[in-house]
């Protein structure tokens, strides 16, 4: 799978970069726009995180273009500008979605899984971990080809952990994504914990292994 | 009573220039008008008693220089237009003539006459005879009365074009004031548009206006600058933001971190979510500021309220809050539904964030009101910092950016915001007329 990283903040693009490597996507970056211009040609790409602001050129140009050549990959904006009026610009010229900087790595990973998935199998969206096994569009979870109940922000908690399997998930990327809004609240911390131990419980207790593992300190890692 | 005559000295006081130029010169015109009409008629009076007096003074000399010639006083009678009488006396008494005044009442006329008398004695032929001229000076008087009248309507006249001339020079010679005074009044740093100094050929006011352009340039230029500086950090810093918060993330990954290595990181990581949060609301407020909020809608605030809620159910929960809802009346709001969001969101965030555990909150709506009660601490300070940026009677708990920005957002749509703070409970309300 190749993720194109059009981004201009050297730094940056290569941290993004890294941290999809190892979640074993080919990464490509270009720093600006003649660069995407000419991978794009070159190279068949599933995703495209494209920063708006280039040194030479904008974001929504290359998405156009990107339209125009009717490349099929999934665009995911990934922008400083909070301005209603960009997103939907964004979204208008053909973004698939919309990230405000500074995110959290484990944030652009979901999305950039969720949009793959959405992509590449229509119809039957599903996302599977051991014995676990998420129904996206009828919202169900199965373990052990039993359904389990659990509650929204349990199964958003789910997702997110199946989808950054493998890596140390910060409380505040928890918060961030499952909470959307709230994340300068501080209470969180204490919420995440009664929800990842309510949604630990009811893992186990459907007979699935215990992939949740707290991080000291840190956060969660989900997985073996 | 006193109080009317407050408000009517006040008034007088906060007039406007002209007429309190109108008002002192008028005042000062009929002070002077008369003490001079008095002054003239005392004056003429005077000059026509001393003038009376003299013609009386002159008659006797004529009459003395007649007598010695010889001529019979007897014949005096019917000499002399004025009111002569001679009559036969003993001895000299006056041997030097004096002046009386005689008042004359003239029933038959209704009119009241002032006379002058001249009497002395003469001897002729042995005998003595006292002599009184009698003149009156009514006629003269009713000269000075006429005189006056003129003096006085002329001057009336004068004083009423004096007054017209005042308002008309007013009005034209200070338009340029009263024009600047208008370009203040509606001046706007957030306009962008400086004070154009109206045209006047009055020195002052050529100078007055031009300090006032040059001072509102200054201050446009000082709030862009600002204004600049804000946006500009607020962009800029995102992206370094970005990078932090990655590389903390990407060190987070290493699995041979120490417990110590890991507080460092999670501490950074929460610092950086909190200058990306105060960012936020910079951001916000700026916008605000500049007034970029222009797709109001209409908005039913009960229903906006029950849906937003539902985001905060987690929070109220794990403080183990009791939620009071009172819905009495609907309540439409016309205004950007993000704003709304962002109103209710903020007064939530801190009805949570400031409650005790197993505290309450209760929400009332009414029709055009929303009010807001939690239980909190007592506040230590006044109560009216709490709507001014960065104010926090706790700094771990919040930024204290919030209630600042529902404070803009609701100058923003003029509606009214009042806080107080009553037996343990905190009340925010606002007003939406």
């Amino acid at each position: 799978m190749n993720i194109l990283v059009v981004e201009d903040e050297i730094d940056l693009s290569k941290e993004v970069a890294d941290y999809l490597s190892d979640l074993n996507y080919n990464c490509y970056i270009a720093n600006n726009y003649q660069e995407a211009l000419n991978m794009l040609d070159e190279v068949d790409f599933s995703l495209l995180l494209i920063d708006l602001k280039l040194p030479d050129g904008n974001g929504i140009d290359l998405i156009k273009y990107i339209k125009k050549k009717k490349i099929s990959a999934g665009i995911i904006i990934l922008s400083a500008n909070n301005e209603l009026d960009t997103r939907i610009e964004a979204l208008d010229a053909g973004a698939d979605d919309f990230l405000i900087k500074p995110f959290h790595l484990s944030e652009l990973n979901a999305r950039a899984k969720a949009l793959i998935r959405r992509n590449f199998h229509k119809g039957n969206n599903i996302v599977e971990y051991g014995e676990i096994k998420i129904d996206i569009p009828k919202l169900e979870v199965i373990v052990n080809e039993k359904q389990l109940l659990l509650t929204g922000k349990e199964y958003e908690l789910l997702l997110y952990f199946i989808a950054n399997a493998g890596k140390v998930i910060t409380k505040e990327a928890i918060s961030y994504s499952v909470w959307s809004h709230h994340s300068d609240m501080d209470v969180s911390n204490e919420i995440i914990y009664t929800h990842v131990k309510n949604l630990r419980k009811k893992l186990m207790g459907a007979g699935s292994t215990d992939y949740v593992k707290s991080v000291y300190g840190i956060g969660y890692k989900f997985g073996i | 009573m006193a109080s009317d005559i407050n408000s009517v000295f006040n008034y007088l006081i906060n007039m406007k220039l002209v007429y309190k130029n109108i008002i002192i010169n008028t005042v000062v015109s009929v002070l002077i008008l008369f003490a001079g009409e008095f002054s003239l008629y005392f004056f003429l009076k005077n000059k026509i008693e001393k003038e009376t007096v003299e013609h009386l003074y002159l008659e006797r000399y004529i009459m003395m220089k007649q007598l010695k010639k010889g001529v019979n006083i007897e014949s005096f009678r019917h000499n002399i237009g004025d009111v002569l009488e001679i009559e036969t006396i003993s001895s000299v008494f006056y041997s030097k003539p004096i002046i009386q005044e005689i008042e004359v009442d003239e029933e038959w006329e209704e009119e009241h006459f002032t006379s002058k008398k001249i009497i002395f004695d003469v001897i002729q032929n042995g005998r003595t005879y006292r002599v009184s001229i009698l003149k009156t000076i009514d006629e003269d008087e009713g000269l000075a009365g006429s005189m006056e009248a003129i003096i006085f309507i002329s001057t009336f006249c004068m004083l009423i074009i004096l007054v017209a001339i005042n308002v008309l020079v007013y009005y034209k010679l200070f338009s340029p004031v009263y024009q600047l005074i208008n370009d203040i009044k509606n001046f706007s740093v957030q306009n962008l548009k400086k004070i154009v100094p109206p045209k006047t050929t009055t020195q002052e006011f050529v100078i007055l206006s031009q300090e006032v352009s040059k001072m509102s340039e200054k201050m446009i230029k000082d709030y862009s600058s600002v204004k600049e500086f804000i946006e500009n950090m607020t962009h800029e810093i995102q992206t370094p933001l970005a990078v932090i918060n990655t590389k903390v993330e990407r060190c987070m990954q290493d699995e041979n971190l120490t417990n110590d290595q890991a507080i460092l990181l999670s501490d950074t990581s929460k610092a950086v979510n909190k200058l990306f949060n105060i960012n936020k609301g910079l951001t916000l407020l700026s916008k605000l500021d500049n007034k970029q909020y222009n797709s109001p809608e209409e908005i039913q605030i009960n229903k906006l309220i029950q849906q937003r809620i539902h985001y905060f159910l987690d929070f109220i929960e794990n403080k183990k809050i009791t939620l009071n809802e009172n819905y009495f009346e609907e309540c439409y709001v016309t205004m950007d539904i993000s704003l709304a969001e962002i109103l209710v969101d903020n007064l939530f965030k801190n009805a949570i964030q400031h409650n005790f555990e197993a505290g309450k909150i209760e929400v009332t709506v009414k029709k055009n009101e929303f009010v807001i009660r939690n239980t909190g601490e007592i506040p230590i300070e006044s109560t009216d910092k709490f709507f001014n940026r960065f104010y926090s009677q706790n700094a771990y708990k919040s930024l204290g950016l919030g209630l600042a920005i529902v404070k803009k957002i609701t100058d923003y749509y003029n509606f009214t915001l009042n806080y107080n703070f009553e037996l343990g409970v905190h009340s925010v309300t606002i007003n939406f007329k």
